[in-house]
């Protein structure tokens, strides 16, 4: 907001250096555009600083590479409610690429929000990279915790052939891939036309480790003897969670509030031992194949009570188990929130509470 | 107003003259290219392309004023306000969807006027006794602000109060109506100021602001529309740490995470740093409350610190964390950080469950 002083003196200093300045201006002005034609400012805009290109400019886009995307963005609308859900981008991608797949979902009904950092709980990325099959491309896309990838080998005549399933991580919605052949997307192997899936280990990073300070352990802390069994440790999501064998309650209670239990089973290791073997492989295979739904949460509680000879101990051992387990429920698609691991170990017997060597793993669905 | 002010016209008349030699017939002169205000998602170019570069800027002042105001408004919160919108058929339309774009609204095309968020607008001529002037107006669902603006010679001023309605929340608005004076006048005279939409508020807080020639930045040095944008949630966010700041003796600390970005100036927090705060929020309910600590190295306010504080607040809503329940701390000196390191900074969250 202006305000005038009256300043004469001040009035005329700013007077001449503005003179001097239009006179410079003016000058550098007259030279660009006689030079360069009529260039016209792109205002005071963002793009103007930045070289964004405004409005979609995917037209040098490979058919090849639009028929990638529409292929991932149709998986994209299955697991996402398009009317239901804003996807976020960087506002300063003027990728191409991404530019096309951003059109291509809105069009699907998507929301689209420009963000300037990397916010959002949908934030959306793309990875395209050659593998070392010749001819053949990997494109993945990223929103929020869901992967979607897949394979695709690149024909000459601008057009490409899926060559992998569908790979998803962090989701089990079902997903139908019905390819259908046109002239840039040729459909050579129908067996390729499933879902399948997997671990999300692109996005499943080392994270800062959320503590628990609540008053209780506090106090425990305090009051137990040093060379006792810890009361707590880091999970396999590197949060801090309380050792069960000295409480009743979970770590997690709270976010099962609204939640019922909906199964339970134990997954049983060996003696001083993490190695899952076939069958348990399997069960967790059933587990996750015939009862689980994408808004369902798993809750691990790893054990290990009794006298151990590993050095890692009765707490490595009881979280080692249950990390083992979250392992095994990711690679089948499973998201990392949806499981809440925990344990319970000590040197001695826990008694009915909780199995000696094992995974208790149950099964909760949202009262909602 | 000559487009040179403060050289004699026949000297202006050189310039242009010289200028004008290198190009065709286009619409020369100040202004605005079509890209500037082209939106990025569902743009209408050929709406664009009846009207000239300067008539362009004009409308990007406009949308520019009346989105700055929207943004500071609670319900409109970008972070997590996602609105509905029509392809844009007239360029004050294009001018609106852009500016909402810019300002970091999530966008969603519909084919009628789906959605709680629907953005409509309008444009009304009107003769006046104060000759003709423009009513601009945006409504993005019930919430509706509108005000007149004169083109006098190559700049646009308001020439009215901006009047609000559908919402209690305008005490803290500000306008920014500092973009106009930019553009430099002859003593010209606006009104800047809001109020409620047939509410009368003995409260008002009204001014008049004097544009005169030496006002006049130079196109590449006036307020940025991404300033206005930025400065009005930044706005937004220091407010309501002020007005909300909750009673931590009510509370106590259940979780603790510490956010680490990688340096002082990134708003970017990557996938661990997001994966954090997913896993903290899903033990959040209803009447907790998040502190985030993200200023540590001065007593008083630091700009730095503050937006990486509102970059985990905005993150933390969009994982459905309430604005209310979460908490900006005011600044504590923890340790010492020169301006010029850039190592990695720490920002801390803490999830506090009622006593």
């Amino acid at each position: 907001m202006t305000q005038h002083s009256g300043d004469r003196a001040l009035y005329r200093a700013v007077c001449a250096h503005r003179a001097f300045y239009r006179l410079s201006t003016a000058s550098l002005l007259t030279a660009a555009l006689a030079l360069s034609g009529c260039a016209i400012s792109e205002g005071y805009g963002p793009d103007r600083l930045r070289g964004v290109s405004a409005g979609p400019s995917a037209e040098s886009l490979s058919e090849a590479d639009r028929a990638m995307f529409d292929d991932l963005s149709g998986i994209v609308a299955q697991i996402f409610e398009p009317l239901n859900t804003t996807l976020q981008i960087n506002r300063d991608n003027a990728d191409r690429r991404m530019q096309y797949f951003v059109d291509t979902l809105a069009d699907k009904g998507f929301g689209i929000q420009r963000v300037s950092a990397d916010q959002g709980a949908n934030y959306l990325s793309y990875t395209r990279k050659n593998t070392e099959q010749p001819d053949e491309v990997h494109l993945s896309v990223a929103i929020g915790a869901v992967l979607v990838g897949r394979d695709y080998r690149q024909l000459n005549d601008d057009a490409v052939s899926p060559n992998s399933v569908v790979r998803l991580a962090g989701t089990r919605i079902p997903v139908a891939v019905s390819d259908t052949s046109s002239r840039r997307f040729k459909v050579e192997d129908p067996s390729l036309s499933e879902a399948q899936y997997v671990a999300s280990l692109g996005l499943d990073e080392a994270s800062p480790v959320i503590s628990l300070i609540t008053p209780e352990l506090v106090s425990n802390v305090s009051n137990r003897a040093a060379n006792g069994p810890s009361l707590q440790a880091l999970n396999s999501s590197q949060v801090e969670v309380n050792n069960l064998f000295y409480g009743s309650e979970s770590t997690f209670a709270s976010v099962l509030d609204d939640y019922q239990r909906i199964d339970r089973q134990v997954i049983v290791f060996g003696n001083d031992s993490m190695v899952l073997g076939n069958t348990n492989k399997l069960l967790i295979e059933q587990f996750v194949d015939s009862k689980l739904k994408d808004s369902d949460v798993i809750s691990l509680v790893g054990c290990s009570n009794g006298p151990t000879a590993l050095e890692i101990g009765n707490e490595g051992l009881a979280l080692g188990r249950a990390q083992r387990v979250t392992q095994a429920l990711m690679s089948r698609g499973v998201a990392r929130h949806q499981v809440l691991d925990e344990g319970c170990w000590a040197p001695t017997n826990v008694g009915d509470r909780f199995p000696s060597r094992g995974v208790v793993m149950e099964l909760w669905r949202s009262n909602t | 107003m000559s487009f040179f002010p403060g050289f004699t016209k026949p000297a202006s008349g050189v310039f242009l003259a010289i200028a004008l030699s290198g190009c065709v017939a286009q619409s020369g002169g100040p202004g605005i290219g079509e890209g500037a205000l082209l939106p990025r998602l569902a743009g209408n170019e050929e709406a664009l392309k009846d009207i000239s570069a300067l008539e362009r800027a004009h409308l990007q002042l406009i949308a520019t004023n009346l989105v700055g105001t929207l943004v500071q408004i609670p319900e409109m919160r970008p972070a997590t306000a996602t609105l509905q919108f029509n392809k844009p058929e007239s360029a004050y339309g294009n001018a609106v969807i852009r500016a909402l774009e810019d300002a970091g609204f999530g966008m969603q095309m519909v084919s009628a006027d789906q959605g709680q968020n629907f953005v409509s607008y309008s444009k009304r001529l009107s003769e006046t006794e104060s000759g003709l002037v423009t009513d601009y107006a945006l409504a993005v669902g019930k919430i509706q602000l509108s005000r007149e603006y004169v083109v006098d010679e190559d700049a646009v001023f308001p020439s009215s109060l901006l009047r609000i309605s559908g919402t209690d929340y305008i005490a803290d608005i500000e306008l920014a109506d500092n973009i106009f004076a930019e553009q430099g006048g002859d003593g010209n005279v606006f009104i800047s100021g809001a109020q409620r939409e047939g509410i009368p508020d003995p409260e008002l807080k009204a001014s008049t602001v004097d544009v005169r020639a030496f006002d006049q930045l130079p196109q590449d040095k006036r307020t940025l529309q991404e300033t206005v944008f930025s400065d009005a949630r930044q706005r937004y966010f220091e407010n309501d740490a002020k007005r909300q700041a909750p009673e931590l003796d009510n509370y106590v600390k259940h979780r603790r995470t510490v956010l680490i970005f990688d340096d002082n100036t990134t708003q970017m927090m990557g996938n661990a740093n997001k994966r954090a705060v997913r896993l903290l929020v899903r033990e959040f309910s209803d009447d907790d409350i998040m502190v985030i600590k993200a200023c540590l190295d001065a007593d008083g306010k630091d700009d730095a610190s503050m937006n990486r504080a509102i970059r985990v607040e905005e993150e933390l809503a969009g994982y459905g964390v309430p604005t209310e329940a979460a908490y900006i701390a005011p600044c504590a000196r923890a340790s010492y950080r020169h301006a010029s390191d850039d190592s990695p900074t720490p920002v801390e969250l803490v999830h506090y469950r009622p006593r």
